[in-house]
């Protein structure tokens, strides 16, 4: 019998994305997530007594300048060394062998798989035979699977392969395959790098994406971490327990406001929602994405201080205790309650309003001159791509949330008091 | 709309206030009251019947919250009449005629869309507000824009709604000054910065990495060095340490060979024999003291005064001595005992005679009454009192519930309660319905709002499927695939600029290069090392066929057309020769022109490259475009650019996902409302009842049911109390018989305890047992002087026993006696001092026999000291006792050198380490130079390691660095999160930013749109109202320019002359208040044109008016009470007068309010 740890899609050092910074958020729970999460694998794996561990590709997120984040992985993989335990792994297209300029040798635990050809590992201690190929260059259109040598007889065969499989084909360059293909190998087990989710694709043999180590963005939600596998003397996969080893977790929050008439409501709606995250979250930063929507008499309100719902959101998440929660963004997707006819017969300057509000969706011309000085203090890619916008098929967005603005606005209580 | 009464149930200072407001003759109402009317409350009551009452009113300081209640009833332009009423709550606050209440909508159909807020700013106006707008004119300098905002527009949400965006707007970004888009980007600066600056570089650690092996070697060296010098010191250290020691041993030996030779003795013996020498004198000294003390003692033993008849009784005088104190206290206590037990006896008899009982005292025990006896009497007692209560009790009580039973029957009323399954039977089936039913129609709105969001989502998402249905459906390529190919497309068009930009440089080289060539062919005729070839190549065929001719095998040749070849060939060679000088000559000019051709060579293979490169990029872009125009091909979709693609596809995502958001809460709207009309069918037929919504007729339903249920519960209730009442009297009435017999039963018992104790008969059970304890009461006293008698007795016993101990001693020994306590005191001296005597005769004699054992020891010590002196004189082969100072003197210094001898050889020994001492010793000798060596060797040593110092120091440094790196410092990562943090927010904030200009421009643009479209009607309305307030004064507004070409208005004066015209900053201030009421009134007239008419409600408007424009004022307001109603609260009672003189008590409505 051995066991063995299955990972992929590291991503080191690469940075969380869509939050934003403010006063008082836990910015420190927050800096190199990525490497903790490899630390916590390094640790069960160590705790487990595991025999060897699979890296599916994508270790760094992209060719690093910063030596330290391959001195990090290289001081982990020492840890592992130290403890006995070989590690197997390919290279995925973050960092592939044209993507990756610098060097860094790695102890002898690590056996990096060609970017040639394929290679098979046949370690002696186990009756296992591992096959692989790392990615030459950051787009493989080609299907790897006709290189993989066949199985090894009388040994556990185990596919190392970094791929968007074929649910994708035509839209991928990604070693494209079919799950089929994986599974006419004749491997016991596929162990897969690419797809952020976790996913177990089959069974009999094992086609397994462990997904990444650590959520990145309010589109990686939920859990992280690795897969553990058993296999049997009759060389059969038992068990392929999953692993949380996330730090930080995701969590997209839709709250349905939906006929709630006051802040108490929502507050406490959004407080039970995000208890259920903080609980799954188990003791994690949890980084939220709260999204209101539904139709509600709030609605002008929400939109009219958006400030001040961000606050109300982030006194919220303070409530389970300091630095528990960083709350990404919230959103507004909420109706009003309410008839512009209503609105437009109250006095004769918010009737002209709301009757041209459809017009100036499709109005031109340049941008107010305090946008120009706005845009010209910002990052010039950053204000480049709000100018396309503008110049582009955004221009329409970006007026129909302007016009959302006004009308949430003009229906808005607080606005008139 | 109008108020056509006013009703006050309970509100403020008002309980049943009834105020009816006709219209006939005009709409104007003047309210007129002193101050604590009630008029501010009467104008909260208006605005809370219409809005409701606020939360923290303070109008309750008379009628409770609960109790409040405002009433009007109100008319629209149509006719349409309603009374509405308004009480306190969170909810359900509006109320009909009858108490129920109603929906607010059913009161927003006469307001017309007016609000709380509208309604104030625009319907509303006070003194304050007066001066206010008017003041604002005056900071406007009358710019006719802010005028007629402020004036007809003011109260329009419009402008509040630009002030919030603004405010907003500016916390984010606010030009040049300090923002959270500025700090955000200085904070994104400042971390990319401190990323960069984090980074390690690959060379930094090879180069540490290198160091430290370096540093490792030349460390270990240095410090092999270090351990042969310390080898070597210590060595001479040993030598030096060692010399001294040697020379000492030296000096020993010699010393040791002077001493005269001696036998074999044992180390202690030169002491031992002075010591035995000493001990035989010291102990022959001792005799003659110990014979002197003996004398002594004996002559002292003999005069002590010994009394042994005292002392033989002994234990008898010290008992008595010990009881002395108790003999005392008995005597004391003896007499008082005596006392208290004369007075018991007294209190005894009197109490026989109180109690009647003429028994002796001695004979009194027989009259005892027991303990037993006294307890049963009182328990008889006490039955007999307990049987006869209970008894008066239960016929009491018997009574009681009779009567009660029987009212509780009078007041059953019969209730005929009805059925109501079938009332429940609908509530239970439109369960949950109602909260469904009130949200239909938000829901309805908000799935068509959604609808029309998608379509127009939909038109604007290009090339898609018309119909909605189809586009969730769409085989749209993900957002990766759209990445790579816009990666890939930015990869192609970087390489083709960057082919462009080469080929554009390859060529000017070209250009550049045939310029040059030109000019220098330009400039002189330029031959070139091929000119010189073909020359010399001429000239060399020439000499060949000179050769030839001369040899005479050059026929047929020909060297040079129709020259002969002796002729063409010197020619040939001048002309090489002209070639060859020419290039001399020129050789300047020809290498520039060698060098440009070379030039202009490879730029134009390099244009062939770059053309070749081009070629394949452009293949390598159609085939990308195919690739992705093919991507697309299943979704149906004829792509754009990736980059617009992504925009394309969040916005298809999010149609998509709102599309199926609306499926799903169209069919569940569907079901809901399907739900809720069986609901209403359902309770209608069971209720029956012709119409009404869901909610009300559950309303009625539980109505219903709660009246109901309200019966049957108090008919049920009545019911339990009778049927508890009966039987309680059937239990009491089985008991009575019972109690009877206990009470008589009681009453024979007591009779028979009462004559057994010979108790009269004539006392009550109480009063009998008082007696009986009476008695008792005196045993206790009896019991008492008994005790006493006993205890006087006792003690005078003890008292004789003593005085005959003490008077039989006193006889016994012969003194004279006295009373008791002073012959024992005299005992107790007598016995103390024979005592004494005593004591002092037994030490004498125990010292006498101590120093008689002590002379007879000390005469066989000095005995054995002798023998063994004279033992050892033999031994040490002394003749007599005078040679043995000289023999112990040579003893002794012999033994001295021996030890010092070995002490050196053992220092030796150490510094020998294994060697044997005489080798070691030989080494040493024959060192030399130790001082000098040892010097140099600690100054090498101390150079060796401040060397290995400063190594170890830099080793560590580097180690610490490349631990550094090891541990693989996040600093930069770090710092790149917070970038990225920072990046996020500044992107938040710059895209909410734009929205918000966009808005701000957006409503400013339609707000100057409105000034142009309604200027002119306004300006002409607003004339007319300035002139009727201002009479003769002023004959209208005009428009006229400031300095800035803006429009701004002024007051026309009357007349023809000239300054006619005044500028806002040219009137006093009441005129102002009079034009900003004037340009008022014309924004109202405005919104009347096309809109419900609402009540203008004015307080103490006119206080800073003359008399004369007050009326003009009043007068005007009176007219524009013609087409909407006015109400002009005051507590001035001149306006009233003004307007009875104007138009007399009939010409307008007064409403009188007093203080009562």
């Amino acid at each position: 019998m051995f066991r063995f740890i299955h990972t992929a899609d590291l991503h080191l050092d690469s940075p969380l994305l869509g939050l934003a910074s403010r006063e008082g958020a836990p910015a420190d729970e927050l800096r190199g997530a990525s490497r903790r999460a490899l630390d916590n694998l390094i640790d069960l794996a160590k705790t487990e007594g595991i025999d060897f561990v699979v890296i599916a590709g994508d270790i760094y997120d992209r060719d690093w300048k910063d030596y330290s984040t391959g001195l990090f992985f290289r001081s982990r993989m020492t840890k592992l060394q130290e403890a006995g335990i070989p590690v197997f792994m390919i290279a995925g297209n973050h960092d592939a062998a044209s993507v990756i300029s610098r060097k860094l040798g790695l102890p002898d635990n690590v056996k990096y798989f060609s970017s040639k050809a394929a290679e098979t590992f046949e370690p002696e201690t186990w009756p296992v035979a591992l096959h692989g190929m790392s990615f030459p260059n950051r787009a493989v259109d080609e299907n790897l699977i006709p290189r993989y040598p066949a199985p090894v007889a009388g040994k556990f065969n185990i596919g190392i392969l970094h791929t968007s499989l074929a649910g994708n084909a035509g839209h991928d360059t990604y070693a494209p395959c079919t799950v089929e293909e994986l599974a006419k190998k004749g491997y016991g087990y596929w162990a897969l790098g690419h797809i952020h989710q976790p996913a177990v694709i089959r069974e009999n043999p094992w086609v397994v994406y462990p997904g990444n180590l650590q959520g990145r963005h309010a589109k990686e939600c939920g859990e992280r971490g690795c897969r553990l596998i058993t296999v049997n003397d009759d060389l059969e996969v038992e068990s392929c327990e999953w692993h949380t080893l996330d730090v930080t977790r995701w969590a997209a929050l839709t709250v349905d406001v939906t006929g709630i008439g006051s802040m108490d409501e929502l507050i406490r709606l959004t407080r039970a929602n995000l208890g259920t995250a903080v609980a799954e979250a188990d003791g994690r930063l949890l980084a939220a994405r709260v999204t209101f929507t539904g139709t509600t008499s709030l609605h002008g309100h929400l939109c009219s201080r958006p400030d001040r719902l961000d606050a109300e959101v982030e006194a919220c998440a303070q409530d389970f205790g300091e630095g528990r929660v960083w709350i990404e963004r919230v959103k507004l997707e909420t109706c009003p309650v309410v008839s512009l006819q209503d609105l437009a017969a109250r006095d004769a300057l918010t009737k002209v309003v709301v009757e041209a509000l459809d017009e100036a969706r499709a109005e031109g011309g340049d941008l107010p001159p305090e946008v120009v000085a706005m845009l010209n203090a910002l990052p010039a890619d950053m204000a480049e791509s709000m100018k396309c916008d503008w110049q582009g098929a955004g221009r329409v967005a970006l007026m129909d949330d302007a016009c959302s603005m006004i009308l949430d606005r003009l229906t808005e209580k607080g606005a008139e008091a | 709309m109008r108020f056509n009464k006013i009703r006050i149930p309970a509100y403020g200072p008002f309980t049943g206030l009834e105020i009816d407001l006709p219209k006939d003759g005009g709409d104007f109402h003047l309210f007129h009251g002193p101050n604590e009317a009630g008029k501010s409350s009467l104008l909260r009551s208006l605005r809370a019947l219409l809005f409701g009452i606020h939360a923290q009113t303070p109008d309750n300081f008379l009628h409770d919250f609960n109790q409040m209640r405002i009433a009007a009833e109100l008319e629209k332009l149509d006719g349409t009449k309603r009374l509405f009423q308004r009480r306190k709550g969170n909810k359900n606050t509006l109320l009909d005629d009858k108490e129920i209440a109603i929906s607010e909508s059913e009161l927003a159909g006469f307001l017309g869309g007016v609000d709380q807020a509208y309604f104030d700013s625009m319907f509303g106006l006070g003194s304050a507000e007066l001066r206010q707008g008017a003041d604002a004119l005056l900071r406007g300098e009358g710019r006719l824009g802010e005028a007629l905002f402020s004036a007809s527009l003011g109260g329009t949400p419009v402008d509040k709604v630009i002030a919030s965006l603004e405010e907003e707007a500016d916390v984010l970004f606010r030009g040049r000054a300090s923002s959270r888009i500025r700090q955000g980007r200085k904070q994104l600066d400042d971390h990319l910065k401190a990323s960069k600056d984090s980074i390690i570089k690959a060379e930094a650690w090879e180069e540490i990495q290198k160091a430290i092996e370096q540093m490792t070697e030349k460390r270990a060296k240095l410090i092999a060095d270090k351990q042969d010098l310390n080898n070597r010191k210590s060595w001479l250290e040993r030598c030096r340490d060692a010399l001294p020691v040697v020379g000492q041993l030296r000096e020993c030996q010699r010393q040791q060979s002077q001493i005269p030779a001696m036998p074999e003795l044992g180390e202690q013996f030169g002491e031992d024999i002075r010591e035995a020498r000493m001990s035989w004198a010291a102990a022959r000294d001792q005799i003659e003291p110990l014979k002197n003390e003996l004398t002594t003692l004996q002559t002292k033993a003999a005069v002590c005064e010994l009394a042994p008849e005292v002392l033989a009784v002994e234990a008898e005088i010290e008992r008595l001595h010990a009881g002395l104190g108790v003999f005392l206290e008995q005597e004391q206590g003896l007499a008082e005992k005596c006392i208290e037990a004369t007075q018991a006896l007294v209190r005894i008899e009197a109490a026989c005679k109180e109690l009647e009982i003429a028994t002796p005292i001695e004979e009194l025990e027989s009259c005892r009454i027991s303990k037993v006896k006294f307890t049963d009497a009182q328990h008889k007692a006490a039955d007999l009192t307990k049987a006869k209560k209970d008894l008066e009790s239960a016929e009491q009580n018997a009574k009681e519930l009779e009567r009660t039973i029987k009212d509780l029957k009078k007041s059953r009323a019969g209730t005929d309660a009805g059925d109501i399954t079938a009332i429940e039977q609908s509530i239970a089936r439109s369960k949950g319905l109602e909260e469904i039913a009130k949200g239909l129609e938000a829901r309805i709105v908000a799935l068509s709002t959604l609808r029309l969001q998608m379509e127009d989502l939909r038109s604007h998402l290009s090339n898609c499927p018309a119909e909605l249905e189809q586009i969730p459906s769409l085989d749209i390529p993900l957002n990766t695939t759209i990445e790579r190919f816009r990666d890939e497309l930015d990869e192609l068009k970087h390489g083709e600029e960057d082919l462009d930009k080469r080929r554009s440089e390859e060529r000017g080289k070209a250009d550049t290069a045939k310029a040059e060539m030109d000019r220098l062919a330009r400039q002189r005729e330029i031959p070139s090392l091929e000119d010189l070839k073909a020359a010399r190549s001429h000239r060399e065929r020439g000499w060949d066929l000179v050769l030839k001719e001369w040899k005479g095998s050059g026929e047929g040749e020909v060297y040079a057309e129709g020259v002969p070849l002796e002729e063409a060939y010197p020619k040939s060679v001048a002309a090489a020769d002209d070639v060859a000088d020419h290039l001399r000559t020129e050789a300047e000019a020809v290498a520039q022109m060698e060098e440009k051709r070379v030039q202009l060579t490879l730029a134009e293979n390099a244009l062939s490259l770059i053309q070749a490169q081009a070629e394949r990029l452009a293949n390598g872009r159609t085939g990308l475009e195919a690739r992705w125009i093919q991507a697309w091909e299943a979704a149906g979709v004829s792509p754009l650019s990736p980059r617009e693609m992504f925009e394309w596809r969040d916005r298809w995502e999010d149609l998509r996902r709102a599309w199926n958001q609306w499926c799903v809460d169209t069919k569940k709207l569907t079901q809901d409302q399907s739900a809720v009309e069986n609901a209403v069918a359902d309770l209608k037929k069971t209720l029956v009842v012709e119409s009404g919504s869901l909610p009300d007729l559950l309303v009625e339903a539980k109505r219903r049911i709660d009246k109901h249920n309200k019966s049957v519960g108090k008919d049920e209730a009545l019911l339990a109390q009778i049927s508890d009442k009966e039987a309680d009297l059937h239990t009491v009435n089985e008991a009575l018989p019972k109690a009877r017999k206990k009470s008589d039963d009681a009453q024979s018992v007591w009779k028979t305890v009462r004559s057994g104790l010979s108790l009269p008969e004539t006392l009550s059970p109480e009063d009998a047992i008082d007696l009986l304890r009476s008695r008792k009461e005196l045993f206790v006293e009896y019991d008492q002087w008994r005790a006493l008698s006993q205890e006087c007795q006792l003690l005078e016993s003890k008292i004789s026993s003593y005085q005959t101990a003490i008077t039989r001693l006193t006889t016994q020994l012969d003194l004279e006696s006295r009373d008791s306590e002073t012959d024992e005191k005299m005992l107790w001296k007598l016995l103390e001092k024979a005592k004494s005597a005593q004591n002092s005769h037994d030490e004498l004699q125990r010292r006498i026999q101590e120093t008689d054992e002590n002379l007879a020891d000390t005469g066989q010590r000095v005995a054995q000291f002798r023998a063994a002196f004279e033992t050892m004189l033999q031994a040490a082969s002394l003749a007599d006792e005078a040679k043995v100072d000289e023999f112990s003197s040579h003893f002794e210094e012999k033994k001295k050198i021996d030890d010092r001898l070995r002490i050196l050889r053992e220092s030796l020994a150490g510094s020998a380490r294994g060697e044997t001492i005489e080798a070691f010793i030989e080494k040493v000798e024959n060192e030399n130079e130790q001082e000098d060596s040892l010097t140099a060797i600690d100054g090498k040593i101390t150079e060796l390691d401040l060397e290995i110092e400063s190594i170890r120091n830099e080793l560590q440094e580097f180690t610490n660095q490349r631990k550094k790196m090891e541990e693989a410092s996040d600093e930069s990562a770090r710092e790149a999160q917070l970038a990225e943090l920072a990046s996020s927010r500044i992107q938040q904030d710059g895209e909410r930013f734009v929205r918000l200009q966009l808005a701000i421009t957006l409503l400013k643009s339609r707000i100057d749109r409105f000034r142009e479209q309604n200027q002119g009607p306004f300006m002409e309305k607003a004339s007319h109202w300035f002139e009727e307030i201002t009479g003769e004064a002023f004959s209208g507004i005009i428009t006229s320019y400031d300095d800035g070409d803006q429009p701004v208005i002024a007051g026309q004066r009357s007349g023809n002359g000239p300054g006619r015209t005044v500028p806002i900053g040219g009137m006093s201030e009441g005129t102002r208040d009079q034009l900003y009421l004037a340009l008022r009134l014309a924004g109202l007239e405005l919104h009347l044109a096309d809109h419900e008419p609402m009540p203008l409600i004015l307080d103490d408007l006119l206080v800073h008016f003359d008399d004369e424009r007050a009326l003009r004022a009043l007068t005007a307001l009176r007219d524009f009470g013609q087409r909407s109603q006015v109400l002009l609260f005051t507590h001035h009672a001149h306006l009233v007068q003004l307007a009875e003189n104007q138009w007399g008590k009939t010409g307008f409505h007064l409403h009188a309010l007093s203080t009562s």
